[in-house]
């Protein structure tokens, strides 16, 4: 009797647990999916997900002819202060865009940085940047200054990098590029936050 | 708890775990924990698009950058302290130079001989933007005068005496504007504003009644009573080891205050050349020139009614004739700043200069001298 009364109870709950297992199923698929779809999207360290970026704008950006001696000039990326790229900087280096081979310089003074092409500034101050960019001399030398300091673009460099959440965001300023003399791409353009 | 329900929880239990593990066995394999990892790529392929969708994994100089923002947005204040002292004494008519005996000869009971005039500004700027400052100054003001009076018609009693005031001067709120800038030289535009928080009804104890205290003259008030605008424009240029600029500024008087005068509008015209050479020591020589005019309107309180009816000023100062003139100045200074160890970001400026020239509305005393010295911090 005993064993009976167990069976049917037992059926019954079977009963009720595959509606207790479908909603489990359901998350089941839930996590399933949204792992996958994170999964897809992958993601990328900070030092990479910037050389990245500093590729792209090489890619994006249009040089006056005088910013380069010859045709067969280097495309010079440069560093001032802290290196925030870890060794992915070295990744891009040798690789060509626009037929010039980028080159990674590590300039001994400040007036040398004039001679880079991409300057990334990794400054800590206002007061810093200002100084920078007077002695950059943007009408002279066609640099095009970026930079992960907030406010970078609204305080005269030219791309700012900020985080949105865990993304980043590209802030421009437009004035700034157009005293260096540098075209940059409807598409850079229209991917970042114009700020002047 | 009878026996089915015990078998049903089991059968729960066993269930649930069952469907946890399988549950992370299957998600787990098909997605990698998205931050521990970061997906192996070739950098030169990824789009802009598709870098700026990405999740990044933030390295440990990326928090210290938290920290730095935040030190970025503080570093937009600067606040800054000033002192000025200047000194009055010689009275000129024109350029001549005029004596005290011949201020009491020309009518006057009561003649102002050292004229010291202080000032503590407390001064808060904020960066709104790279081209926009914000100005707040906030002014402490001193001021003494030492008189000689003819003891013969205001007795003993005022033959040598001293009026001092001191309180809060007018508030003034600026806005500075980079207007222009070309390799290494700007053009800045300032429009400003004072509020007249500074009191036009000070007292103190004078020859017009000995026992208690009267309205001071208009040089011993410590604010304009009016609301003043204040324009300025100033250009800057440097070179490797020269800074130079000109700044022109007025002060215009908008109206009359409660006192049914305003003081006269002022212009001034400031050149200076500074040597940048030593990036510690930075020696400055400035020239000045300054013009201003007399008072308008008067405060009836300082004249004297004789018995006649007519008005008579006992002092220069209380004649609002006697005001405004022509000065030029030549001043010296030096810069420190200090730009490492804890001192870093903060500057020293003093200053100290003398009219070389002066042709005021007179008898009026001039300007002997005026120093200052200044104490700035951008944070």
């Amino acid at each position: 009797m005993e064993t009976k009364t167990s069976l049917i109870s037992w059926q019954c709950q079977v009963l009720k647990r595959l509606g207790v297992r479908s909603y489990r199923l359901g998350v089941f698929f839930v996590l399933l999916f949204t792992g996958t779809s994170i999964a897809s999207q992958g993601s990328l360290n900070e030092g990479a997900a910037k050389t990245s970026l500093l590729f792209n704008f090489a890619k994006f950006t249009t040089w006056p002819e005088s910013a380069f001696n010859s045709k067969n000039d280097p495309l010079i990326i440069a560093v001032i202060g802290q290196n925030p790229f870890g060794d992915a900087l070295k990744q891009i280096e040798g690789k060509r865009v626009k037929g010039r081979q980028i080159r990674i310089e590590h300039f001994a003074t400040p007036k040398d940085y004039t001679k880079s092409h991409i300057l990334f500034c990794r400054i800590t101050s206002r007061a810093q940047l200002h100084t920078l960019i007077r002695e950059l001399r943007l009408e002279e030398n066609h640099v095009l200054t970026v930079g992960d300091y907030n406010g970078f673009a609204r305080a005269g460099g030219i791309i700012g990098l900020k985080f949105r959440g865990n993304r980043l965001a590209l802030e421009f300023n437009s004035a700034a590029a157009k005293r260096a003399n540098l075209y940059l791409s409807e598409h850079l353009v229209n991917l970042a936050e114009t700020v002047r | 708890m009878n026996t089915s329900s015990q078998m049903t929880s089991q059968c729960d239990k066993t269930i649930e775990a069952l469907f946890l593990i399988v549950s992370l066995l299957i998600v787990g394999g098909f997605s990698p924990p998205v931050q521990a990892q970061p997906t192996p790529v070739d950098l030169t392929e990824l789009g802009l698009e598709e870098i700026l969708a990405m999740p990044i994994i933030r390295d440990s100089s990326a928090l210290e950058d938290e920290e730095s923002t935040a030190q970025s947005r503080l570093e937009r204040f600067r606040f800054g302290y000033q002192y000025i002292q200047a000194r009055f004494e010689d009275y000129q008519d024109g350029t001549s130079r005029l004596s005290i005996a011949d201020v009491f000869a020309a009518g006057f009971p009561v003649v102002p001989a050292e004229i010291t005039q202080e000032a503590h500004l407390f001064k808060i700027g904020y960066e709104l933007n790279d081209r926009i400052l914000l100005n707040l100054q906030i002014p402490l003001i001193r001021q003494s005068t030492f008189h000689y009076g003819d003891a013969a018609r205001l007795g003993a009693q005022f033959e040598e005496f001293t009026i001092d005031t001191h309180g809060l001067g007018d508030i003034s709120l600026s806005t500075s504007y980079i207007a222009w800038t070309k390799n290494r030289h700007a053009i800045v535009v300032d429009a400003g504003f004072s509020v007249p928080t500074g009191s036009t009804d000070e007292l103190g104890r004078t020859p017009r009644d000995p026992v208690a205290d009267t309205l001071v003259p208009y040089t011993m008030q410590l604010g304009s009573g009016t609301v003043d605008f204040k324009p300025a424009i100033t250009y800057v240029g440097s070179s490797d080891w020269l800074e130079w600029g000109t700044r022109a500024q007025g002060t215009v008087r908008l109206g009359k205050n409660s006192r049914d005068y305003s003081l006269s509008n002022r212009f001034a015209l400031r050149n200076w050349v500074t040597l940048t050479t030593y990036k510690t020591f930075q020696p400055s020589l400035r020239l000045a020139t300054e013009i201003w005019g007399q008072i308008h309107g008067a405060d009836t309180d300082l004249f004297i009614i004789r018995p006649d009816g007519s008005r008579f000023t006992p002092a220069p100062v209380t004649d609002p004739d006697l005001f405004g003139g022509e000065k030029v100045s030549v001043g010296l200074g030096v810069r420190i700043p200090f730009r490492s160890g804890f001192l870093r970001g903060q500057s020293i400026e003093l200053d100290g200069s003398i009219p070389v020239y002066q042709s005021l509305n007179g008898p009026q005393p001039g300007e002997a001298w005026r120093f200052s010295i200044a104490w700035n911090l951008n944070i």
